[in-house]
């Protein structure tokens, strides 16, 4: 953007515990959508950070997603916990789309450590029209529909607010899947399913 | 009449004849002011002596002699006395002390002391209840903002004061925030809210596409005290907030909407390509604060330096005040600073935006503040003049009690002496 006003740059964060890297083609589908669909100055290429890293700090959306147990190291922790309270979120999908998986309960509970308890979202939240429109709250994926993984259409997502802004999102949609896809294969689609990855952004940046 | 038939009623005589010459006396003084008495047309007095001076007939000339600014009472009676006629004039020492009080602009409160003493002093800041500060004084004026302050502020010069009474709040409008979506446009939202500004936004996500925050309504100093420009989706609006701001609204430009040719007329400088100064060891955070010097022009005034170079500046346009800014990404200060990056920011940006904002309401009780007691003093006797003689009567009142005193010494001995020897 303009003179030198920092780019918004898709972050992915970086975890010991599980494979952090298992939707590798999703942040290059997000930004090809955050660029199709807005002016939002957003950098062409993602990056991946380590959560124990300071330098996290630099990317105030950070996303995180795996099928493996998760847990944070002290510094991870630490780490996390300073970007949310500095005004940061951190958007947490579940690769697996099981609710009783082992990738959902150890999330859950890790982000009930650091962050405090997840509670439902209503889906009549902000986050739901910061962009486009979705009246009926998180759009289904097709696994869900398929009936794979826990044969359940999850209704809500999971959030911790910081007062009426979402400071951490979980999701056990399975949206890692949903869009793990080579951009140009938006073509066959008759609507594109990246738009609440989109609406996500635009939430991040605005709110 | 009957002499006396021995020493002893000449005595007495003489004590009543000498106390009927001492009443005559004051009498003709009474009559006869001293300076037509004598000739002379100067009283030299203390502050002390001016209930006694304002009872005799009008002075020609008073000189005080003074060890302090008197209060504002006495230097009433001075002006009351010089507009009565007579020449008022002062030698003596006194400490030259000034002091205004200003709120801070800001959800905040707070007020800015600004106070001024020529000499090398110290200078101690009161407020009603305790020492709120202290500051060495180099001959200019100095400021400082403190949180709260009780009743009055008095700067404090060795023996001598001056005080300001404290306003009452002042009333600020809603801050309205242009910008495209992004972190700088977030953060500066969110800083500007914790700080506890109202605060309304139209952040452009999409061509022809914004995200409204708040009421969003008419540019206008009714409804905003200041617009933060961010970047260049300001610049459609540039006319309606050129108007607000020559109506008396406040304006922040970041260095990229400066950029724009939209707010040439506002902006204190065209932003040059000059390399961006980088600061790692940055006061307000060890984040990159890269930023874009300004050059200042002629009617603007620098508001914040970095490494010699002015990083922030403000200009009067008519009735409004515009501040540019040479940063873009101050929200790295806040993500990626020290510990109290958070609370920096939102302080810096608080700050940094009362400076701009329109309020509409300060109250100032005028008549209860001394704020130049020096100068008042200069304005009513002239600056200090050498002492005069001390031969000239320093108090009246004190040599006329003398008299009376004598005079009734007298008449008590004739009196005792006339009783003891069994006359009437």
């Amino acid at each position: 953007m303009g003179w030198w006003l920092s780019d918004f740059t898709f972050c992915t964060g970086r975890y010991e515990s599980g494979d952090w890297d298992s939707a590798p083609t999703l942040p290059a589908n997000l930004i090809d959508s955050v660029a199709r669909y807005t002016d939002i100055a957003v950098a062409p290429s993602a990056v991946i950070v380590p959560l124990s890293s300071p330098r996290i700090l630099g990317f105030p959306l950070v996303y995180m997603t795996g099928h493996l147990p998760f847990r944070f190291s002290e510094s991870e922790r630490a780490n996390a916990r300073k970007l949310v309270d500095r005004g940061g979120m951190i958007f947490i999908d579940d690769h697996n789309h099981d609710i009783g998986g082992v990738f959902h309960k150890t999330a859950v509970e890790e982000i009930t450590r650091t962050f405090g308890k997840p509670a439902e979202l209503r889906n009549d939240h902000a986050i739901y029209k910061s962009f486009f429109a979705f009246p009926d709250g998180p759009p289904a994926t097709s696994h869900e529909l398929n009936g794979w993984g826990d044969n359940l259409v999850h209704k809500n997502l999971l959030a911790v607010m910081d007062g009426p802004r979402i400071s951490v999102l979980y999701s056990n949609k399975d949206y890692s899947s949903e869009w793990n896809y080579h951009p140009d294969n938006k073509r066959f689609s008759s609507v594109d399913n990246t738009r609440f990855g989109v609406n996500i952004i635009v939430y991040a940046l605005t709110r | 009449m009957r002499l006396p038939a021995n020493r002893r009623e000449w005595l007495e005589l003489l004590l009543r004849g000498t106390a009927v010459v001492l009443i005559a006396v004051l009498g003709f003084r009474a009559l006869f002011p001293a300076q037509a008495r004598t000739g002379s047309d100067l009283i030299v007095a203390r502050v002390a002596d001016l209930p006694s001076l304002s009872r005799q007939s009008t002075p020609a000339r008073i000189q005080f002699a003074l060890d302090g600014i008197p209060t504002a009472v006495q230097r009433a009676w001075q002006n009351a006395l010089k507009s009565a006629g007579s020449g008022v004039s002062w030698s003596g020492t006194a400490n030259p002390v000034a002091i205004v009080a200003r709120p801070v602009a800001s959800p905040q409160g707070g007020y800015t002391l600004t106070a001024y003493s020529p000499d090398t002093t110290r200078l101690i800041l009161r407020d009603n209840i305790s020492t709120v500060d202290s500051m060495s004084m180099k001959g200019q004026p100095r400021s400082v903002v403190v949180p709260m302050a009780s009743g009055n502020v008095r700067a404090v010069v060795g023996t001598d004061s001056a005080f300001a009474r404290l306003s009452d709040s002042v009333i600020i409008g809603k801050i309205l925030v242009i910008g495209k979506a992004g972190w700088e446009s977030k953060f500066v939202m969110t800083a500007l809210e914790e700080a506890g500004w109202k605060i309304d936004a139209i952040i452009s996500v999409a061509p022809n596409v914004a995200v409204a925050q708040g009421s969003v309504t008419t540019i206008d100093t009714a409804h905003y005290a200041a617009v933060i420009a961010l970047d260049e989706s300001a610049a459609t609006r540039a006319t309606a907030i050129a108007s607000f701001v020559k109506s008396g609204g406040g304006l922040v430009l970041s260095d990229l909407a400066a950029r724009s040719g939209a707010f040439a007329s506002l902006r204190v400088s065209a932003p040059g390509g000059a390399p961006h100064t980088s600061i790692s060891s940055d006061t307000i955070t060890h984040a990159e604060a890269a930023f874009s010097p300004i050059l200042p022009s002629g009617n603007s005034v620098p508001l914040e330096e970095r490494g010699g170079n002015v990083a922030v500046a403000a200009k009067r346009v008519d009735f409004g005040r515009v501040v540019q800014l040479g940063f873009n990404d101050t929200w790295k200060w806040r993500m990626q600073g020290g510990a109290e990056s958070v609370s920096e920011h939102r302080t810096w940006w608080s700050n940094t935006l009362s400076q701009a904002v329109r309020s509409r309401r300060v109250t100032v009780d005028y008549a209860q503040s001394d704020p130049s007691p020096y100068t008042n003093l200069i304005d009513i006797a002239g600056h200090p003049v050498a002492p005069a003689s001390p031969s000239q009567p320093l108090s009246q009142h004190s040599n006329e009690m003398l008299w009376l005193t004598v005079i009734g010494v007298l008449l008590f001995g004739e009196w005792a002496s006339r009783r003891l020897r069994g006359a009437g």
